[in-house]
């Protein structure tokens, strides 16, 4: 009994420091945006940062037991589900928008991967919906909250295998981004899950969880993101003319059409 | 509930492996070669050439008419320039994608919109590999004695493809550095 509430004294412990490293590196990471002018690159981001650092502030002198922090806790949830969206879809315009080519196609894209994302979100939300809690409201939030998150998830997944298979040129930061944001919603996703399946049990050890893969991601952006990594390697070629463009496709064409011929006979 | 966040973490850990594979493409190489492709050195129709005879029946007819001869021996011969053909088409799979990877590159830099293109572009691949699995269909099926592959008019095709690599390879690649 004693060992049982000393462990959790240590988790409630362990989840405070986490809040204020956390905090602390939602500084660091504001300012380094701010100084490296990287704010200019992608201000959803840098205001998605401030607004994590204000929060964390405001919530930081609450337990997270207590009822005003959970007053504190469910708007301000509301607004971070704006800005993870925000974020996301700055990322992609940014990689997308110097591609007149490719403009309509990448319109299709995002939009059929985001479409194909909210569906198979909304239809995996099954096992969140089932169990019943003694805060429906608590519950619903979290239930959303995991529907975001794993529909951006997915969204980043088929967005990044576009990306695989159209040679989109990409500076070393939108890597960055994209792979952290990848970890943090993938985490986000597993984190709302648990906790929407296993109950308001669980809660303290997710927590714990959740901050340390904060803290790591905010490092990975710490350390990863600079003015220099915003560079990307191009190759300049002349504007190939129409009937270039022309052969190449009726080249496919022949060698599909040979194909097909050996194929039927 | 234990089973479902087992399942919960088999997914997740399945997307987390997909994400794994998309990165290390997305820094591998290839993809850097996909940026700015060169054309590949070791490109060469006559290496196509004996496609077409590969099932050619003249050949099959001199063989019976020669001492010796066994359906047995027939069978063998059959089966190895199937496994030629197999290697043919992996060769010709690789130099269409490398085309198809010039064709993506022109559509990517192209000065306006071009949904048309990337339309085509989609369709091609579909239509390739479709092709490409059928003919190995058909290929399963010679094994079985039913029916062949005639392959007349893919090295025209071909032909036309490496006109075009070439060309492509003619036109410089500067490599200058874009800052946004």
């Amino acid at each position: 009994m004693l060992g049982l509430s000393l462990s959790a004294a240590n988790i409630i412990e362990a989840q405070g420091l986490l809040r204020l490293v956390s905090s602390a590196c939602f500084a660091a990471l504001a300012v380094k945006l701010w100084r490296q002018d990287l704010r200019k690159g992608y201000p959803f981001f840098f205001w998605y940062v401030t607004f994590r650092l204000l929060r964390a502030i405001v919530l930081l002198p609450f337990p997270t037991n207590r009822t005003i922090y959970g007053y504190l806790f469910i708007p301000t949830e509301l607004v971070l589900w704006v800005f993870y969206v925000l974020v996301v879809l700055e990322l992609y315009r940014l990689v997308l928008r110097d591609f007149k080519g490719i403009a309509t196609l990448g319109r299709w894209v995002v939009l059929g991967a985001l479409s194909l994302s909210v569906l198979l979100s909304l239809l995996s939300l099954a096992p969140d919906l089932s169990s019943r809690q003694a805060y429906p409201i608590l519950q619903a939030v979290f239930v959303m909250g995991r529907a975001i998150c794993s529909s951006l998830a997915i969204f980043l997944l088929l967005i990044t295998a576009f990306l695989v298979f159209y040679p989109v040129p990409l500076s070393r930061n939108v890597i960055v981004h994209t792979v952290v944001y990848a970890v943090y919603f993938l985490s986000l996703t597993m984190t709302y899950f648990v906790r929407n399946v296993a109950g308001p049990d669980v809660v303290l050890p997710l927590n714990i969880v959740l901050q340390a893969v904060t803290v790591l991601t905010l490092l990975a952006w710490i350390v990863l993101l600079s003015p220099a990594g915003e560079q990307v390697v191009i190759s300049v070629r002349p504007r190939w003319a129409p009937e270039e463009e022309q052969r190449l496709v009726r080249n496919l064409d022949s060698i599909n059409a040979a194909l097909l011929r050996a194929a039927r006979k | 509930m234990s089973t479902w966040i087992a399942a919960g973490a088999v997914i997740a850990l399945l997307i987390a492996v997909a994400f794994v594979f998309l990165f290390r493409k997305l820094a591998s190489p290839g993809r850097r070669a996909d940026l700015n492709p060169d054309r590949p050195s070791d490109f060469s129709l006559e290496k196509y050439r004996p496609m077409e005879r590969l099932f050619s029946q003249q050949d099959y007819e001199f063989l019976s008419s020669q001492p010796g001869f066994s359906p047995k021996l027939v069978r063998r011969l059959r089966a190895e320039r199937r496994r030629i053909f197999r290697r043919y088409l992996q060769c010709l799979s690789r130099d269409f994608d490398r085309l198809y990877a010039a064709t993506k590159l022109l559509l990517l830099h192209a000065p306006e919109d071009r949904p048309d293109l990337a339309l085509t572009l989609l369709r091609q691949r579909m239509t390739f590999r479709y092709a490409l699995a059928t003919v190995h269909l058909r290929l399963a099926l010679q094994t079985l004695g039913l029916g062949t592959v005639d392959v007349r008019g893919l090295v025209g095709a071909v032909e036309a493809l490496r006109d075009q690599l070439r060309a492509l390879s003619a036109q410089p690649a500067a490599l200058p550095v874009y800052e946004r």
